[in-house]
């Protein structure tokens, strides 16, 4: 019984869910804004007519994406431990954090420079 | 307030779209979604028609186009563009704001249809087969970067796309924002001159150098007066040009005012925007992109930039009466091409105060681009090296060097025609 109540509220919930996407939705001004011929749809590109679609895939780039996320990740792995003991030490719990941080700053830059973080 | 033009410059457009830019009634803008008016200026060869029309699809509501030229006609492509032949273009410009709302010239329809291929439309290539919405999906191909083999995407940027010259109409690949291959395509301006369509605007003074635009021959002498003092125009109109592409169109107007005041602006003027630029640098813009070095370009204003000193007027002695010296800027980049310009146009301006009646002859006239009486060689090799330039950029550096190397191509058509470089 409490199964099928649960079942039925989170089959509710769905539903309205996609009613509110279906109310927000984007309108295409293609297909589903009447009236908007094709040649006003096209992009602007001077004169002539693309061959394909726009919805090409952009590589990730995974291996620089990889290391930048091992240099953060691990020092999220000490932040924690270290925001727990972190009041009774004091001062110097903060002056090696500092230092820590200062070191991976310097990863940081050298990644900046690197262009990793620039979108192309 | 302002007019926003979409401007499309056919032959001998040069100086009425100095002039524009000079006023401030008028903004130029590049895309026609919002435009209210698309002016073309000059002659237009009929090969522009359905260039024409695609980019008279694009235009916001009442879809006002105007020609501006001396004699009349109809335009190629579009039944409905009234002529402008006065020299202010500006009240009929804000009268086409009232225009009657023109529909679509171009057919209503997608552009293939909706269908794949086998027996229920839904076979083919690419990731959801055949061609949904009436277009194909991109395939994979390499990528010059790296290894990876993504989707680049082809495009044919067309004669008629504002920020490049109009006429210059390449087929380019990207994977993303990165050219992966460039072709420069045939330009529409290719075809016999006599046979476009219009002539010029009443404003043609800043267009081609004297000895070209009277109709002179190779043995006559040129005043180096007027020579320096369309110099000083050109070169401050390709500064406005490249600052209004820069989005700071105060300072184009300023330097466009600058082009066609008569008499010249003062050289300290001049100066000043160059030491502004100097220092501001217009850095991530300008500065770096599009290294020319000095042995991809030997003639002319390119290879001076990039600091190679080279110029027709060292070897005439009617300019070494007149204290020239030749000036070159290291580098080569767009900034180094832009600060040439002015430095330049400076210099013009007192030669051509000091210049009295002293002549040269074409053979050894320095042009925009390189020795005059090989303009038409200049900007073809221009092009030519274009493919090589580009590979590799991302779209808004490309489209700073296009804009950087000041090509038109429309005087090139006409320059090229007579085989000696020079105008008929």
């Amino acid at each position: 019984m409490a199964v099928l109540t649960a079942f039925t509220a989170a089959f509710v919930v769905a539903l309205g869910a996609a009613g509110l996407a279906w109310l927000v939705r984007v309108r295409d001004a293609t297909w589903d804004v009447p009236g908007v011929p094709w040649p006003v749809a096209h992009p602007v590109l001077g004169g002539h007519e693309p061959p394909t679609h726009a919805w090409n895939r952009f590589h990730a780039r995974w291996y620089p994406m990889s290391l930048v996320l091992v240099a953060f990740e691990m020092e999220m792995m000490v932040m924690y431990p270290w925001a727990v003991v972190y009041v009774e030490v004091g001062v110097k719990a903060l002056v090696e954090m500092a230092v820590f941080l200062s070191l991976l700053g310097l990863g940081l830059a050298y990644a900046w420079r690197e262009g990793v973080f620039t979108w192309q | 307030m302002a007019v926003n033009v979409l401007v499309v410059a056919g032959g001998g457009a040069r100086s009425a779209i100095t002039r524009l830019l000079a006023d401030e009634r008028v903004r130029v803008i590049d895309s026609p979604r919002h435009a209210d008016v698309m002016l073309v200026v000059g002659s237009v060869p009929v090969e522009f028609g359905p260039a024409l029309r695609a980019v008279h699809d694009q235009l916001a509501a009442p879809r006002a186009v105007r020609w501006w030229t001396a004699s009349p006609q109809q335009l190629p492509g579009i039944p409905h563009a009234a002529s402008i032949t006065g020299a202010d273009p500006v009240p009929e410009l804000r009268a086409a704001l009232d225009d009657e709302p023109h529909g679509v010239l171009q057919p209503d329809e997608p552009p293939t249809e909706w269908r794949g291929e086998g027996p229920y439309g839904t076979g083919g290539e690419g990731m959801m087969g055949g061609t949904p919405y009436g277009r194909p999906m991109v395939m994979t191909g390499d990528d010059l970067r790296d290894g990876l083999a993504l989707d680049p995407l082809s495009l044919t940027v067309g004669p008629l796309l504002s920020p490049l010259p109009t006429g210059l109409v390449l087929d380019v690949s990207l994977q993303g924002d990165v050219l992966v291959k460039v072709e420069v395509r045939d330009s529409p301006f290719a075809n016999n001159p006599a046979t476009w369509r219009g002539t010029e605007p009443p404003w043609t003074d800043l267009d081609s150098p004297p000895p070209l635009r009277d109709g002179r021959t190779v043995d006559v002498d040129i005043s180096i007066s007027e020579l320096e003092t369309w110099r000083v125009r050109h070169h401050l109109g390709s500064v406005a040009r490249t600052l209004r592409l820069a989005g700071l169109d105060a300072l184009a107007r300023r330097t466009a005012r600058m082009a066609v005041a008569d008499p010249l602006p003062a050289p300290s003027r001049i100066r000043r925007l160059d030491g502004w630029l100097a220092r501001v640098g217009l850095r991530g813009l300008l500065d770096g992109v599009a290294a020319i070095g000095p042995d991809t370009f030997t003639d002319g204003l390119i290879a001076r930039a990039a600091g190679t000193a080279v110029d027709q007027r060292i070897d005439d002695p009617a300019y070494a009466d007149l204290g020239f010296h030749v000036v070159t800027h290291g580098g080569g980049d767009a900034l180094d091409r832009m600060r040439q310009r002015l430095s330049e146009a400076a210099q013009a301006v007192q030669l051509a105060g000091r210049a009295e009646r002293r002549a040269t002859s074409i053979d050894r006239a320095e042009g925009s681009h390189g020795p005059l009486a090989d303009h038409a060689d200049c900007g073809l090799r221009l092009l030519q090296a274009l493919p090589s330039l580009l590979l590799g950029m991302e779209w808004g550096d490309a489209v700073t060097t296009i804009d950087s190397l000041d090509l038109d191509m429309s005087l090139m058509a006409r320059a090229r025609r007579t085989g000696s470089g020079v105008l008929n």
